[in-house]
């Protein structure tokens, strides 16, 4: 089964990895694992400041922040699995890349780092929800 | 594992049952309770004269006809289940039958019959992602099979 981690290293995505890790139909050998990550963006203005460079190894720096521990988690487990980390709106991304790469399931974590996190449930969750015909397992 | 699989008989419903059976297929060991939740028999409906539809609801009819292309799929892909039939408002009854049988997910359609067609996601399922305590699936209907349905009514 190919199956798509949304990712943004907050403590939700601790506990959905959690959860994966306690059921070991959902981690083993059986399946693919894809890890997507939607990375903030440097504001345009921003962007002019800075030469390309500077840019890309801040955006991958960045990626590589919430990526590591992910990372670890499947070596741990003896699991490959493959990164995508684009900047932009995190639902879009994750959307897009759930469309194109014919998943089986998509699991994330019922909120993110968004500053509503107290909110029932994620804006990210919904919007996903909305653009895209994967199934989703929301942990919480 | 057990999976709450809560059905009304509508092709996302069915589309969510599908999902689980392929996981199951593909090596999942886990085991499956098929839900429906039929509308209460309220008092005064019980004192009227007896209604065919009423006397349907009350011996658990509605309910069986709404599993019953459920369980159709369950035997062909040779799967045992439990089945409950339950009444009261959907969401709820979702809601507390998770937690009765002891389950550790929910799948369920985007959305049921009770749904506008517009909706993205339907109120119960809303609902039950909101408030369930366990990790709940959302399984959207694909297009593909969407269309199936259509052309076939």
């Amino acid at each position: 089964m190919k199956i798509l981690v949304a990712v943004d290293g907050s403590t939700y995505t601790k506990r959905m990895l959690a959860y994966l890790a306690a059921h070991d139909e959902w981690l083993g050998p059986a399946h693919q694992y894809t890890v997507v990550h939607g990375s903030v963006m440097v504001p345009a203005r921003a962007k002019s400041y800075f030469d390309r460079e500077t840019l890309k190894s801040y955006s991958e720096s960045e990626l590589e922040k919430v990526f590591k521990p992910i990372r670890n988690f499947f070596s741990r487990h003896g699991l490959a699995a493959t990164f995508v980390g684009k900047a932009g709106p995190a639902a879009d991304v994750i959307a897009a890349v759930a469309e194109q790469g014919k998943f089986d399931l998509l699991v994330m974590g019922s909120h993110g780092h968004g500053a509503l996190a107290n909110l029932a449930m994620g804006s990210v969750v919904t919007k996903v929800m909305a653009s895209c015909t994967v199934p989703i397992l929301v942990v919480r | 594992m057990k999976i709450l699989v809560p059905v009304d008989g509508s092709e996302p419903a069915l589309e969510a049952l599908r999902h689980v059976l392929g996981l199951l297929g593909g090596g999942l060991k886990a085991s499956l309770v098929l839900a429906t939740v039929q509308e209460p028999v309220y008092l005064y409906e019980r004192l009227l004269p007896a209604d065919a539809e009423v006397l349907e609801r009350l011996t658990g009819a509605v309910g069986t006809r709404a599993l019953a292309e459920a369980e159709a799929l369950c035997k062909a892909a040779g799967v045992a289940y439990e089945r409950e039939i339950v009444s009261g408002d959907a969401a709820q009854a979702v809601l507390n039958l998770a937690a009765a049988c002891g389950c550790d997910a929910i799948v369920m359609g985007a959305r049921g019959l009770g749904a506008l067609k517009g909706a993205l996601l339907g109120s119960v399922s809303q609902r039950v992602l909101q408030e369930a305590q366990v990790p709940v699936t959302v399984v959207k209907q694909r297009p593909s099979a969407a269309l199936a349905a259509a052309s076939a009514t």
